[in-house]
């Protein structure tokens, strides 16, 4: 085992009765308790570091859950530029999918020069916060610029505000076929195989959820269980970009034509890149309301506790703090993939519908289904 | 939680532009798609197979601390 642990997961094919699927994960879901009776401050500094992968969305529910505790609030600029860096965090992840993972499935070698330029999408825009340069430098505005021209380039062939405005499968079908990037390949290597609807199975999307039955899951002698494999109102719920985006036109297209399965697992993510664009935009320019950011869901819950939700690139992050003072009583943790790749939750029951002539067809179904819902980990998959 | 490894480089092979990092006893290779001029000796923050960023030597040891005190390290293995 490594230190970031790992899933594994182990599809037993079924003879018409679909497949046995067996999920098990260790991942260090209680790490954070390494911030027990530190200062808070200490905390927060230690967080990015710990949880560098998705480092600014952990950092940002870290602020929100200790001011909530602490009964205080912060700037609405600052705000907005938190809001900022989380989105584009999460469409860096979104990308980084696409031009590392996606060449893979049509055996091709990742670019490693597009996975640079990704992968440094973040430093300007921090810099330029922590300066204080939020709003009047323009920087902004070039990094939504850079963001738009790799969006075009690597990814849609197209302005991105123009792929967002797509409203049905037919002209998504019309993108996938006149467009010469792995994205593109990748849908119509999909639709070519006639793995549309792969894994598409009821599914129960995370709803809003009430602050009071949360902290009261989360402060109770069970709470480290939902920690681990948590549920709500009896559903271990899907918390991932196509929750997000379902409302979409395009995504109610792709629902009511192939259910919850690969192509509109692949399509959401896809649609909430080249939406990225338009929100940050709209932070920039201050149109965005409080009510538009899912992240900006905390609440303070008393005797210095307080609980932050920030949508996060894999799904809903939800940190929850209680303080003594200054010093950090307990810390809890609850990240998406505990909800996605919950034993019965979505990826279980999406594998437990696949079918193919072989194990190899499977395989490579389940890889890309779990790619699309994407682990932040390490997973072994067994087909037998 | 999504959690990022320091390492040692041990070695660097530029053709394949790829390294062989020490983690603890147990030695991986692992990408550099992402980062550049990176040297034996130096650390980086590994995540699912890629080097994500160099981090000074200090920076790796007191991470490898707090993975200590939170009780994720000493079982390493390829």
């Amino acid at each position: 085992m490594s230190a970031a642990g790992c899933l594994d997961i182990t599809i037993t094919r079924g003879a018409g009765a679909g497949n046995r699927v067996d999920l098990s994960s260790t991942r260090p879901v209680h790490a954070c308790r390494v911030f027990k009776e530190q200062p808070f401050q200490q905390a927060l500094a230690l967080m990015p570091r710990l949880f560098a992968v998705c480092a600014t969305a952990q950092e940002v529910a870290g602020w929100r859950a200790v001011e909530q505790a602490r009964g205080t609030d912060p700037e609405p600029a600052v705000e907005a530029g938190r809001e900022f860096l989380v989105q584009l965090e999460t469409a860096r992840e979104h990308l980084w999918r696409v031009v590392v993972d996606w060449p893979e499935f049509l055996g091709e070698p990742a670019r490693p020069e597009y996975a640079r330029r990704v992968h440094a999408l973040m430093g300007p825009a921090k810099q330029t916060l922590n300066e204080g340069g939020w709003g009047r430098s323009g920087q902004p505005d070039r990094v939504i610029d850079e963001l738009c021209e790799m969006l075009d380039e690597l990814v849609f062939r197209r302005h991105p505000g123009a792929w967002s405005g797509l409203d049905d499968l037919e002209r998504l079908q019309r993108w996938w076929q006149q467009t010469p990037t792995v994205a593109a390949r990748l849908l119509r290597s999909v639709s070519e195989n006639g793995w549309e609807r792969a894994g598409a199975a009821e599914t129960c999307f995370l709803p809003d959820l009430d602050w009071r039955d949360l902290n009261q899951k989360l402060r109770s002698e069970r709470g480290d269980r939902f920690v681990e494999q948590p549920r709500w109102q009896q559903g271990a719920c899907e918390t991932t970009p196509l929750a997000r985006q379902r409302h979409t036109p395009l995504m109610q297209s792709l629902l009511a034509e192939y259910g919850a399965g690969l192509l509109t697992r692949l399509a959401a993510q896809l649609q909430e890149l080249a939406r990225t664009p338009e929100v940050l935009r709209a932070l920039v320019g201050g149109f965005a309301a409080e009510a538009d950011w899912p992240g900006g869901i905390r609440s303070s819950c008393g005797d210095g506790c307080g609980i932050s939700q920030v949508e996060a690139a894999r799904g809903r992050l939800i940190h929850r703090v209680e303080l003594d003072g200054e010093k950090v009583r307990r810390y809890q943790i609850v990240a998406p993939t505990e909800w996605n790749f919950h034993p019965d939750g979505v990826v279980s029951g999406a594998l437990r519908t696949l079918a193919g002539e072989t194990d190899d067809d499977v395989r490579q179904q389940a890889d890309l289904l779990v790619t699309a819902i994407d682990p932040c980990v390490d997973y072994r998959l067994e087909v037998h | 939680m999504c959690l990022a490894i320091p390492a040692e480089v041990v070695s660097v092979n530029e053709a394949s532009d790829t390294a062989i990092v020490s983690l603890g006893e147990v030695k991986k290779e692992i990408s550099l798609a992402l980062v550049e001029d990176v040297m034996p000796g130096e650390f980086v923050l590994i995540h699912v197979g890629y080097a994500l960023n160099k981090v000074s030597q200090e920076e790796a040891e007191r991470t490898l601390a707090l993975f200590a005190e939170a009780g994720l390290t000493g079982d390493e293995q390829p």
